[in-house]
């Protein structure tokens, strides 16, 4: 039985404000807009050697299509755990700082949320229409241009709702961060309430942590809602 | 008769699509067909007749299995990519969906093959301001697409097919989505972009009464093959079998 009082409630919130909301920001934001780097070319690369598409490669489409699911069948944690103790090498050479430590795990999540990211874009843009891919090959666009001007732009408003979910899946994923030394608000809640006995914690992290996600999916709505001319 | 140069020239034109089962389909079959500069060329035909194929071959969106294609004298289908992408360039096409680009202004979709092609700036906004006026929109160069009719959306288009001069427009069922008053104008835009400009046109459609109303030449394509070929007037002055099933509807023909 956890017994906790107004004033602990608070001091959690007070807690989980401070490094913690940086941490999950940092990770948050930085892994999202990382990940779009790498998972945006790769969606579009699979989405063009797709069958039906200018670069329709079926062999080669298939083989990206099925690391892109095993590495989606592997849990985030396992992957950012692999890809630290693949790193483990650096103390020998140097002891990161906190803040190195930070942006080593905003690229380990960016990595693992690459097949996600690729998944998504991909199905944002086939959702364009094919006739319109038609018309532009039509007027003479190479498949350079048919992805800048038309296949990106026709598919803004999904990619932007791909790309919050995207979002708010790397938050979720967050609550495994304390396994290698970052504590966000998620993990963190977690830890105080399941280690420490604390449970205004996971009271006070769940507020936070909806607080977040409500906002952030808010965003997101309304800016694909505002890129979508179609109505 | 005067004679016509031929602009587009099919010879022994086949067409074969892989089937899901690992079989083949032959769409067309060595196919001849001669399509004159200058003329408003219908091609008819019943769904799965290989109309939208023949059509799509012109542009190279298709590549022929065999046979020859010539356009303006030259053998298209030994074209490399950079070719092709110029080919396009000089021939225009509209479709039945209109396919513009939703998130685009009427303006924009209309600046597209111009912006792709790396014209200056007040070239293209002269360029589409004469193509709007052309097509009767001027009003809409700032509206988006969704907030047209399906008539004026297919004026967009055609604004969009001609923006870069070409020699040739292909129309893909462009009136069968639309009303017949609408299909009407748009057929007689059709047929002042061919007078005023000299633009061959060539008309994909399996409504004889586009054919009766646009068209010079026609010709009826049946399971791949040309079954009936010529001047419209000739044709409907004595119809031959596949015609008769279109002119005299669900009434006609063999039951």
């Amino acid at each position: 039985m956890m017994v906790y009082s107004w004033q602990d409630l608070l001091s959690s919130f007070r807690i989980l404000l401070g490094e913690p909301l940086l941490n999950t920001m940092a990770i948050m934001l930085g892994s999202t807009l990382l990940a779009c780097l790498g998972g945006i070319p790769l969606g579009v690369y699979l989405v063009l050697t797709s069958p039906g598409y200018p670069l329709a490669a079926e062999r080669l489409y298939g083989v990206a299509s099925s690391v892109i699911n095993i590495l989606r069948s592997i849990p985030t944690i396992i992957l950012v755990i692999l890809i630290s103790s693949l790193l483990y090498f650096r103390y020998s050479v140097y002891r990161p700082t906190d803040f190195a430590l930070l942006l080593e795990a905003v690229v380990m999540w960016a990595i693992a949320a690459i097949p996600l990211c690729a998944r998504l874009v991909e199905s944002a843009i086939k959702e364009v229409d094919k006739g319109l891919l038609e018309a532009a090959l039509a007027c003479g666009a190479t498949v350079r241009q048919l992805v800048r001007k038309v296949l990106l732009k026709e598919a803004l408003p999904g990619l932007i709702l791909g790309i919050t979910t995207l979002s708010i899946t790397i938050l979720g994923t967050t609550v495994m961060s304390e396994t290698i030394a970052i504590r966000t608000i998620a993990s963190r809640a977690v830890v105080r309430a399941t280690i420490d006995n604390d449970g205004e914690f996971i009271v006070s992290g769940i507020a936070i942590l909806a607080a977040i996600i409500t906002l952030v999916q808010t965003i997101g709505t309304k800016a694909a809602r505002h890129a979508d001319k179609s109505r | 008769m005067k004679h016509i140069e031929p602009i587009i020239v099919f010879k022994k034109a086949s067409k074969v699509f892989p089937t899901a089962e690992g079989g083949e389909n032959e769409v067309l079959k060595d196919l001849d067909l001669s399509i004159g500069r200058g003329r408003i060329f219908g091609i008819v035909g019943l769904s799965g007749a290989g109309k939208s194929t023949l059509i799509r071959l012109i542009n190279q969106l298709e590549r022929l299995t065999s046979g020859s294609l010539l356009i303006d004298g030259q053998d298209v289908t030994k074209q490399h990519d950079g070719d092709l992408i110029n080919l396009r360039r000089h021939i225009g096409m509209i479709f039945q969906n209109f396919n513009l680009m939703r998130n685009s202004t009427v303006f924009e979709n209309i600046a597209f093959p111009l912006r792709i092609t790396n014209y200056t700036k007040e070239y293209i906004e002269n360029r589409v301001n004469e193509l709007l006026e052309t097509v009767g929109i001027k009003e809409y160069a700032q509206s988006y697409p969704s907030k047209l009719s399906g008539g004026q959306k297919q004026r967009v288009a055609i604004a969009r097919a001609l923006a870069l001069h070409p020699d040739i427009l292909l129309c893909d069922e462009a009136t069968s989505a639309l009303d017949p008053r609408t299909a009407k104008s748009i057929l007689d835009l059709l047929k002042s972009v061919n007078n005023d400009l000299g633009v061959t046109v060539i008309i994909v459609t399996h409504d004889m009464s586009v054919v009766r109303y646009v068209c010079d030449d026609v010709a009826v394509l049946d399971g791949g093959e040309i079954v009936e070929q010529g001047l419209v007037s000739d044709i409907f002055a004595n119809p031959q079998s596949l015609i008769k099933t279109f002119l005299h509807g669900f009434g006609g023909g063999q039951a």
